[in-house]
């Protein structure tokens, strides 16, 4: 069952350059992305997966100090080679991203329904009166009570969980191939979190979008994602479909990690206390080697190549090598 | 039952004013009447959105906010009728904990400044065992010595919390608010705060206010939980119970809804989607009766009459609920 | 941020640096400037008035044979004295007045705060003008005339500043521990509006330098013989048609100063806020 790939990127690389030093953020990464997918990338702070997305999307426009290497095809096209107005006109159209904190994306001078119906008439080329009832119908369909109501209102008047949800109606007005959601729950409560997701699920089911999901949340990416990768270290270290990854981790950063949630039946309060504390690592050592409880001599050399565990379940461990 | 509570607390109302225009004064009822017990050496677990009131509730326990109404007795002792020289001794008594661990800490202090800073205040060490004595400090909550000279900047955020919590327990205080401990930092370092918690607390017998919106968390931590929407407690009882079986229908909610390792079997297909109605914010709505009627699917007509006051078969879990 | 970062993010600018650099080079020339040929500051030669700027006098000489090298050095050298002096007494009492303001709160902040819009009220110059018959001419009265009306600014500024930090969670944390006031602004507060105040002490130079040069200007200032570069460019502008030269000198000495200065200023505003991004994107 191969399906059609939206997304492919090989042996990504982005450094940052800053007055101390140069910090490598991704550090040779692959993944593709199918059509109609939703893809996960999981990882704390630090493991590079916001890079990631804003790679995608053309990151040497925010950031002027990034470095990228290696190649991200999109649709045939590799966009790292693609000037900025060319990025620009597919960010328009066909990628759209919506962030953490929504206010990012809203203006606090205007009201929420001239933002929602300015998308509109640019991207789809409504007249004022089609985008204003377009609209109305779009927040009605993100379970919004009182669309009109709301489109009077400016975003300082509304809650962050609403603001949400009108940055991904605006994102996913015109149905665009993919959306890349850079942490977009985080800094929601959790009644509202699943009506989020819905939105997303909406879009998904009505445009066909495919999705690249950031978050730090296991939970929230094991019952949203159909595959998810695991990044640390500006590394994937686990990759496969959402179920396997997270009923069977096979990385040992990811096993920490998912018995690291008090609460839960996994929750095993030994490794809280034991930390491996920290070590010189040579650069050629796999990114965990640090923290890792289980690393052999041979990690310490050697970066791990992938290996296949189960049907689409890659990890990046020498525990899992073939010849150990 | 006052004289066995480390904190007992009756009818607190916190109303915060803000000036809609010269002559109307409008009024946010941050804690609208809210009581209850907390028992020496054990932990009270506070749950609840963003706008519910519970950080209110815990800067009211510390005296950063005076109540607008009701009582705080702490040890017997009424707060409210403290004088100069009671608040040192308070001070020593009780503490908080903060959110952020970036602005928790001075950043233009070093750790030793920080840490010696309530031996300072309180001359709890002679001059040549300060150092010793933070270096002590430091150690207990998992550092050691050569962080002495550091700059919060210099740190991680894990170090930087493990920091906050040395700067606390330096005073030896009995009953400690732990404001979002953890909420900020990654997953893989919140664990090991959380077990420095209790480890403080089983050593030293304190007590503890958590805070939190992370059920697992509050789940793991708590003795006791108390369940707040809009100001109000409509939920408390010992965690076990409350988590078990949720009583009233916003608790059922978010026990429910909260994302789970355990059980992650794509919950956002299941459910049904509830519209949201707009300003659900405290003080927005001048409601009267049940506060959670606009959002409980079985609202009946006396919830929109009549404000369900707390109360339960035994006086051990009780609900603000008609239903019970 | 620390200091070290705020520096990195400074040199970073190097029209800033560039201004740190002329701002140097002028205040050593005044330290040794008046000692750098024979002539002294009020010694008159009358039989070569008006000299042009030749090899034994630099840049010639005034009305009274005095030589114009040694003057502006000189005149500078007070110049400089009286901003750098102005500017330390109104910038510590703006940061006094703004920080007790702010950290006291409530009714009090609210008097205080309307005070020194009363004060804003008041037409500096008039104020200035009165104080100077008031008390006799000099150094000292312009100091003092200065020191009193330049501090609102600081004092406003570092309130706003320090009404942010309340909120900040580590002040929280040290009035849970039962700081007390003094301990409060001396560890929690000052160090953490050092920034701003270095960025206001500048400012406050460059406004006090000027308003002493055209205080003088006017006859308010600093008395004759002494100098400054405010009486050296009105000594000047007595022979502008003949001798521009007069002129010339201390003008340029009061625009560079006062450029480099204003150019410090903005440098240091702009390493201070953390949403200007400087060239590369610094690790804050």
């Amino acid at each position: 069952m191969k399906r059609e790939k939206l997304l492919e990127v090989n042996n990504l690389r982005v450094v940052f350059s800053t007055h101390t030093a140069e910090v490598e953020a991704v550090k040779g990464i692959d993944f593709c992305l199918y059509k109609g997918e939703t893809l996960g990338i999981v990882g704390e702070s630090g493991a590079g997966k916001s890079t990631v997305g804003l790679a995608v999307i053309g990151l040497h426009a925010f950031s002027p100090g990034a470095v990228l290497s290696g190649s991200i095809f999109y649709d045939g096209e590799d966009l790292i080679k693609k000037s900025e107005s060319h990025l620009q006109a597919l960010r328009g159209a066909r990628i759209a991203m919506v962030f953490q904190d929504p206010f990012a994306c809203l203006n606090p001078t205007m009201k929420i329904g001239r933002q929602v119906t300015e998308v509109l008439r640019f991207k789809k080329g409504f007249s004022w009166k089609e985008a204003k009832l377009d609209a109305a119908v779009l927040l009605k369909d993100a379970a919004i009570h009182e669309p009109h109501r709301l489109m009077q209102m400016y975003p300082h008047q509304l809650s962050t969980g609403m603001l949400q949800r009108i940055a991904l109606v605006m994102a996913l007005a015109c149905g665009p191939e993919l959306l890349i959601a850079d942490e977009p729950t985080s800094a929601l409560d959790i009644t509202t979190l699943w009506q989020t997701l819905e939105i997303i699920e909406n879009s998904k089911d009505k445009f066909g979008t495919s999705i690249i999901f950031l978050t730090h949340n296991l939970a929230v990416a094991a019952g949203f994602c159909d595959r998810v990768l695991v990044m640390y270290g500006g590394k994937v270290v686990e990759e496969g479909p959402a179920e396997a990854v997270f009923s069977l981790p096979m990385h040992p950063y990811l096993r920490k990690l998912v018995s690291s949630i008090p609460g839960t039946s996994r929750y095993d309060r030994r490794h809280a206390l034991s930390w491996a504390g920290h070590i010189q690592v040579q650069p050629t050592a796999c990114v965990y080697y640090a923290h890792c409880h289980e690393r052999l001599s041979l990690c310490q050399e050697n970066q791990p190549g992938i290996f296949n565990v189960a049907s689409g379940h890659y990890v990046s461990c020498w525990l899992y090598g073939v010849d150990l | 039952m006052n004289s066995q509570a480390l904190i007992s607390v009756s009818g607190l109302k916190k109303y915060f004013y803000f000036a809609n225009n010269y002559f109307k004064k409008q009024a946010i009822k941050a804690l609208d009447g809210v009581s209850f017990n907390i028992y020496k050496g054990t932990t009270l677990g506070l749950i609840g959105e963003s706008g519910s009131g519970k950080t209110t509730l815990g800067r009211v326990l510390v005296r950063l906010y005076n109540p607008t109404a009701g009582q705080v007795f702490f040890k017997g002792k009424n707060l409210l009728s403290f004088k100069r020289s009671d608040n040192l001794q308070f001070a020593r008594q009780v503490q908080m904990i903060f959110q952020n661990p970036f602005s928790a800490l001075n950043p233009r202090m070093t750790v030793d400044g920080i840490i010696g800073e309530g031996l300072d205040i309180h001359r709890l060490a002679e001059k040549g065992q300060r150092s010793a004595r933070i270096e002590y400090l430091l150690e207990r909550v998992g550092l050691n010595g050569s962080y002495l000279k550091r700059y919060p900047h210099e740190l991680s955020s894990g170090q930087r919390q493990r920091v906050a919590i040395a700067r606390v327990l330096a005073v030896q205080p009995e009953f400690i608010v732990c404001d979002e401990p953890v909420s900020s930092l990654d997953i893989s370092i919140q664990w090991q705060i959380l077990e420095l918690l209790i480890k403080m607390k089983d050593e030293q017998g304190l007590t503890y206010l958590f805070i939190s919106h992370d059920l697992n968390t509050v789940k793991y931590m708590s003795d006791y939980v108390g369940v707040m929407y809009l100001g109000k407690l409509v939920e408390f009882g010992p965690a076990e119970k409350l988590f078990a079986s949720p009583k009233h229908p916003y608790t059922r909610s978010l026990v429910n809804d909260f994302p789970h390792l355990d059980n992650f079997k794509i919950k956002a297909m299941e459910k049904k989607q509830q519209p949201e109605f707009i300003g659900t914010q405290p003080g927005a709505t001048s409601l009267v009766g049940c506060l959670f009627q606009a959002r409980c699917p079985d609202c009946r007509p006396v919830c929109k009459e009549l404000a369900p006051e707390l109360s339960g078969h035994n006086n051990e879990h009780v609900t603000a609920c008609h239903y019970y | 941020m620390s200091l070290r970062i705020i520096w990195w993010r400074f040199k970073q600018n190097k029209i800033a640096l560039a201004s740190l650099i002329v701002l140097f080079v002028l205040i050593i020339m005044a330290l040794i400037g008046p000692y750098l040929n024979s002539w002294g500051y009020s010694e008159q030669v009358l039989q070569k008035t008006n000299q042009r700027p030749g090899i034994e006098y630099w840049f010639g000489t005034d009305s009274l044979g005095r030589d114009l090298f040694t003057r502006l050095w000189y005149g500078a050298r007070v110049s400089i004295l009286i901003g750098i002096v102005t500017s330390a007494v109104s910038v510590s009492m703006g940061t006094l007045y703004g920080s007790i303001s702010a950290v006291l709160g409530g009714k009090i902040d609210e008097v205080m705060m309307r005070i020194v819009e009363v004060f804003y009220a008041v037409p500096f110059l008039l104020y200035v003008i009165l104080l100077m018959l008031i008390m006799e001419p000099g150094i000292k009265t312009i100091i003092i005339a200065l020191a009193t009306v330049c501090w609102f600014n600081t004092a406003r500024v570092v309130r706003g500043q320090v009404l942010k930090l309340k909120e900040e969670e580590f002040f929280l944390a040290a009035r849970l521990l039962g700081a007390g006031k003094i301990r409060l602004i001396v560890h929690h507060i000052l160090p953490n509006v050092t920034g701003h105040i270095i960025v206001m002490f500048v400012v406050v130079v460059s406004e006090a330098v000027f308003v002493e040069a055209f205080l003088s200007f006017l006859g308010l200032g600093v008395s004759v013989p002494k100098a400054s570069l405010g009486i050296l460019a009105k000594e000047g502008i007595q022979g502008i048609r003949s001798y521009p030269w007069q002129l010339f000198f201390p003008a340029v000495f009061i625009s560079l100063l006062m450029l480099s200065l204003n150019l410090i200023g903005d440098g240091l505003r702009d390493a201070l806020d953390p949403k200007i991004a400087v060239k590369k994107r610094a690790e804050l």
